[in-house]
């Protein structure tokens, strides 16, 4: 009888402390699990500030005016396009959407 | 012995966890509550602005500010300055924010990344950086009284960005966690969640290539002529879409330090200004709505010089007896007040109202005047020799803009606006602005008879210089004298404009130059004029209209 309430004893310390410990583990997977999010966190803030100064570049590369000086600087002339080259720009009108 | 030393230790314990537990809980609990609660205010994003193209004309990114923590800093006044030194800042100033007995002082906010790198090496303990959003404009002055401009917290300030503020700041939110030992956030014990809503961001009517053009001939202008000011607006008649709006004096939004009151106002509808000839539309119009006069309709332009009452009337040069036509075209003074006496006071002050001349067109701009107008009923006698040419009222850029295309669309006016609408992170519409149609103000069969009139100008008359090589154009100049505030006209101040439309039959852009104190030269046929043409000839292609003159010849 003795014996059998020390066992019954030592099974619940030990599913008590099995239990402890799976909490304790949850909760430090919890912390680590933050942390992980934390740092993806950083790294997309980082990612997007780097999209967004690509995208400040790309608008200044595109400049109406920084393209007349380049053409101006390479003395390249433009005339106007013939109507089917101009229809052929229309058709390319899709990709630079797709592109936006 | 054992067993009494484990009882003393097992009592204390038991002791200890009732002090801790029951007696002082309250206490400890907040204390741990203070160390671990952390409370975060999520600030949205400031929505970026786009051209009708989905072109970028503001956005936002981070730039480094820097700060300090006077409790952490030992020799306060020889960091201040170095500081001062590398970030070219008062020394003394900066030295008594740093003298105060706090944790948190700006030393300066959003600096370069290269000036932020430089401080950053210097090591200095106590002085710390952070990332704070900065508003950019890519094209730096490029519309840049249209856009407008934020403040150091990023608030609009002028132009759109003060218009569309609500929308484009978006809301805050907040967020309720805990933290570690180290102040790290540790999010996966968060209490409470409001997600911070982000600004809408807003596309214009404008396009950034006709915006460039206009501004390119601003450049041209101011170049040439060494003006006071310069406005120009490109509209489309048809929807009232603001295509482009440019004002000299300007300002590069980035840097707004240097830039004066005057170079931030947008002038083309804050300005008022006495119109003179180009007002002469109004007239016609109403002259031919009323069916007073027809092309053919003779009238004595009395060699150009017309005295009634105490006052007489001068020409720019003396003509005999002109057709309705003529005086139109050749921008008659006397014929223009004589068709007007024949229309009467009450007529024509209702055609001025129907115009919406005296009243905001209800741009969404800030700050837009009404121009000045009396009331009809306050009219004297004399006003109706002053008035149908355009002097004795003021009058805004855009309200002639406006005037110009009621002619161009048939009879319509159309309120116009520079918000196309609002789109996601993806581009995709999300709301969008219609265009507005007040009212009819003239029928089309009498806008019809005036574009013909108006294309008589361009031809024929003081507009020739703005006639185009591949397309047909209808537009009326005007040259006015600048009111003296002393009472009376300055001699040698002009206000030199033109307004016009182009193609005549199916007007895709309407268009309006105004030029105050010109030097040199000073009529609007000369100056402002031949500014229409270069402009036209460069947006009607890019527009892809198809030229009504024959085949295009020359290259744009």
């Amino acid at each position: 009888m003795a014996k059998t309430n020390f066992l019954r004893t030592i099974v619940g310390i030990t599913m008590s402390a099995a239990l402890a410990l799976f909490y304790a583990h949850q909760q430090v997977e919890l912390v680590k699990t933050s942390f992980l999010i934390n740092k993806h966190d950083r790294e997309v803030t980082l990612l997007l500030d780097q999209y967004r100064g690509l995208v400040y570049n790309l608008s200044r590369l595109e400049l109406p005016e920084r393209i007349e000086n380049t053409l101006s600087i390479k003395e390249i002339a433009l005339c106007m396009p013939k109507k089917m080259n101009m229809h052929q720009k229309q058709n390319l009108k899709s990709v630079s959407a797709y592109k936006l | 012995m054992v067993l009494i030393i484990f009882c003393v230790a097992f009592t204390t314990l038991i002791g200890r966890l009732i002090h801790i537990q029951i007696i002082n809980s309250k206490q400890l609990s907040k204390l741990a509550e203070k160390q671990h609660k952390l409370f975060l205010r999520l600030k949205p994003r400031r929505g970026s602005i786009y051209d009708r193209q989905k072109r970028v004309l503001a956005m936002h990114m981070d730039a480094p500010s820097i700060y300090a923590v006077p409790k952490e800093i030992v020799d306060k006044e020889i960091i201040a300055g170095v500081l001062a030194e590398k970030l070219d800042i008062d020394r003394i100033d900066l030295a008594q924010r740093l003298k105060r007995d706090n944790y948190f002082v700006w030393v300066e906010r959003k600096v370069s990344p290269e000036t932020a790198n430089e401080i950053k090496a210097l090591g200095i303990r106590g002085v710390c950086l952070m990332d704070e959003p900065k508003r950019f404009y890519p094209g730096g002055k490029l519309s840049c009284h249209l856009l407008g401009l934020t403040g150091i917290d990023n608030e609009g300030l002028e132009g759109i960005e003060l218009y569309y503020d609500r929308e484009l700041k978006g809301e805050p939110g907040w967020r309720l966690s805990s933290r570690d030992a180290k102040r790290r956030e540790v999010i996966s014990f968060q209490r409470g969640f409001v997600a911070a809503r982000e600004g809408k961001n807003i596309v214009l009517t404008i396009d950034e290539v006709i915006q460039h053009v206009i501004e390119k001939e601003i450049e041209f202008l101011v170049e040439k002529y060494r003006p006071a000011a310069v406005s120009v607006i490109a509209l489309d008649p048809w929807t009232g879409e603001i295509l482009g709006m440019a004002n000299f004096p300007w300002f590069d939004p980035n840097n707004i330090s240097g830039a004066s009151v005057s170079a931030v106002r947008n002038r083309a509808i804050t300005d008022c200004f006495e119109p003179g000839s180009v007002f002469k539309i109004v007239t016609a119009s109403a002259a031919l709505e009323e069916e007073i006069v027809d092309f053919d309709s003779e009238f004595d332009c009395e060699k150009g010089a017309y005295r009634i009452g105490k006052r007489t009337l001068h020409d720019h040069r003396p003509y005999g007896t002109l057709k309705f036509s003529e005086i139109i075209e050749k921008s008659s003074n006397i014929g223009t007040v004589k068709v007007a006496g024949k229309l009467g006071k009450k007529k024509f002050a209702e055609y001025v109202k129907r115009f919406n001349l005296g009243e905001v067109t209800g741009v969404d701009l800030p700050g837009e005047a009404a121009g000045i107008v009396r009331k009809s009923a306050d009219w004297l006698d004399v006003d109706m020799t002053t008035i149908p040419m355009g002097q004795g009222i003021a009058v805004t850029a855009l309200q002639l803009a406006s005037c110009v295309s009621v002619i161009a669309n048939d009879g319509f006016l159309m309120r116009p606006y520079v918000v196309r609408g609002f789109v996601n992170e993806g581009g995709a519409d999300v709301s969008e602005n219609k265009p507005k149609t007040v009212r009819r103000v003239i029928s089309k069969e009498t806008a019809r008879k005036v574009k013909k009139l108006l294309a008589g100008v361009v031809e024929n008359g003081t507009g020739k210089r703005a006639r185009l090589e591949n397309f047909t154009a209808c537009g009326k100049t005007g040259t006015a004298e600048k009111v003296n505030p002393k009472g009376g006209y300055f001699k040698n101040k002009y206000v030199s404009s033109f307004i016009g439309f182009a193609p005549c039959d199916k007007p895709a852009v309407a268009l309006v130059v105004c030029v105050d104190e010109p030097v040199g030269e000073h009529f609007g046929s000369r100056v402002a004029a031949p500014a229409f043409k270069r402009m036209m000839e460069k947006i009607l292609p890019y527009l892809k209209i198809e030229s009504d003159k024959g085949e295009i010849k020359k290259s744009s």
